[in-house]
């Protein structure tokens, strides 16, 4: 069969009715999913600058109400600056996310770029996020004598996100970015 | 970053796109999903990609070569991902489905067809369908971001390979 005859059959189901759309379930679920969508995509960053800001404001608000010292002030400085930083790191991944052009290969470059961008941040999440926080944390709770079992917790804490963190890059990220990689060689191979 | 967009607006506009473009919808799902579920599955999928590429939508392409490319990248993506959680997945129960089959394809060699795209790798399957929907070498190197010397080889050993699948099916005499 010559491929003239093969868009020939091809070109016969224009006029054949194969499926019949439900338009209000089909609403529905765009509605549902798009939504999941939305929070999935920015939920960790939100999360993350959400709790900075917040906890930033609490301990400044507390350090005026009880008139503390500089030391406090000072871990609230380091924890805004965080907040400061994760804000301008989503800012720049979202002006970066408009260099890529509208094609199939555009649009695999910039879900590989995003799950490098969620990679490379758990990665020096360490050195952005855990170190500075846990030496503002514990700047202000050495000095409002807070007990050590406390600190240890915290310590806990932040330890296990780095380790789930990880995990995440491993059997999620890592598997999806090579999958994307194999299709986008693919698609360039001659 | 995404441009905001009255909502009634995008709606309007992603109903008059899927009543006008309904055909090319299909024919994507049909050559990446192979049962009722799956192709109701892609065509949820392709749905909310469409949706959310409305505000992105600049018209520097024509509406049916912006819905292929959306369509095709997320085909692509749900086929990778469908694989390999094709075991796992369990039917939805109770939820109402958003497309169904209104009845069988009349011409069995449309169904060769299909089952012959069906074999091809994902790249291979969306360059085929672009050429059988009558797109140039040169639309569809802009859809898929390759260069066009790239999109002719490989329509030529796709080409190569349907005439030989069709050669073996007329020796058999299917």
């Amino acid at each position: 069969m010559e491929f003239e005859e093969m868009k020939k059959i091809w070109d016969s189901q224009n006029n054949e009715n194969l499926y019949v759309i439900n338009e209000t379930a089909l609403h529905i679920r765009i509605k549902q999913k798009g939504r999941s969508i939305n929070r999935n995509i920015s939920f960790f960053e939100w999360a993350m600058i959400g709790t900075t800001l917040g906890v930033s404001l609490i301990l400044t608000i507390d350090t005026i109400v009880e008139a503390g010292s500089w030391p406090r002030y000072l871990s609230s400085g380091i924890i805004f600056i965080i907040f400061l930083y994760m804000y301008g790191l989503r800012r720049e991944r979202q002006k970066y996310e408009q260099h890529f052009n509208d094609s199939l290969l555009g649009d695999l470059d910039k879900a590989i770029s995003r799950i490098d961008y969620i990679i490379g941040r758990t990665r020096t999440l360490l050195w952005w996020y855990l170190i500075p926080f846990t030496v503002a944390a514990s700047i202000s709770m050495y000095f409002d004598s807070k007990p050590f079992w406390l600190w240890c917790f915290m310590i806990l804490i932040f330890g296990l996100s780095y380790w789930g963190g990880e995990k995440e890059i491993r059997h999620m990220h890592m598997p999806k970015k090579r999958d994307l990689e194999s299709l986008r060689a693919t698609l360039l191979e001659s | 970053m995404q441009k905001t967009m009255d909502e009634s607006e995008q709606k309007r506009i992603f109903d008059e796109w899927l009543n006008q473009h309904k055909g090319l919808f299909f024919k994507v799902v049909r050559a990446f999903a192979f049962n009722l579920h799956d192709q109701d599955d892609l065509f949820q999928e392709i749905s909310i990609q469409i949706w959310h590429s409305i505000p992105n939508f600049r018209g520097d392409s024509s509406v049916s070569t912006w819905i292929y490319r959306v369509a095709l990248y997320a085909a692509t993506a749900w086929s990778r991902q469908e694989r390999k959680h094709h075991d796992n997945k369990q039917p939805l129960v109770g939820i109402e489905h958003a497309l169904l089959q209104s009845r069988q394809m009349a011409d069995g060699r449309l169904d060769w067809l299909y089952e012959q795209i069906a074999q091809l790798n994902e790249i291979d399957r969306s360059l085929i369908l672009l050429l059988l929907e009558g797109f140039n070498y040169q639309e569809m190197a802009v859809i898929l971001g390759i260069s066009e010397s790239n999109v002719g080889v490989k329509i030529h050993r796709i080409k190569k390979h349907l005439a030989q699948k069709s050669q073996e099916m007329i020796q058999n005499g299917v």
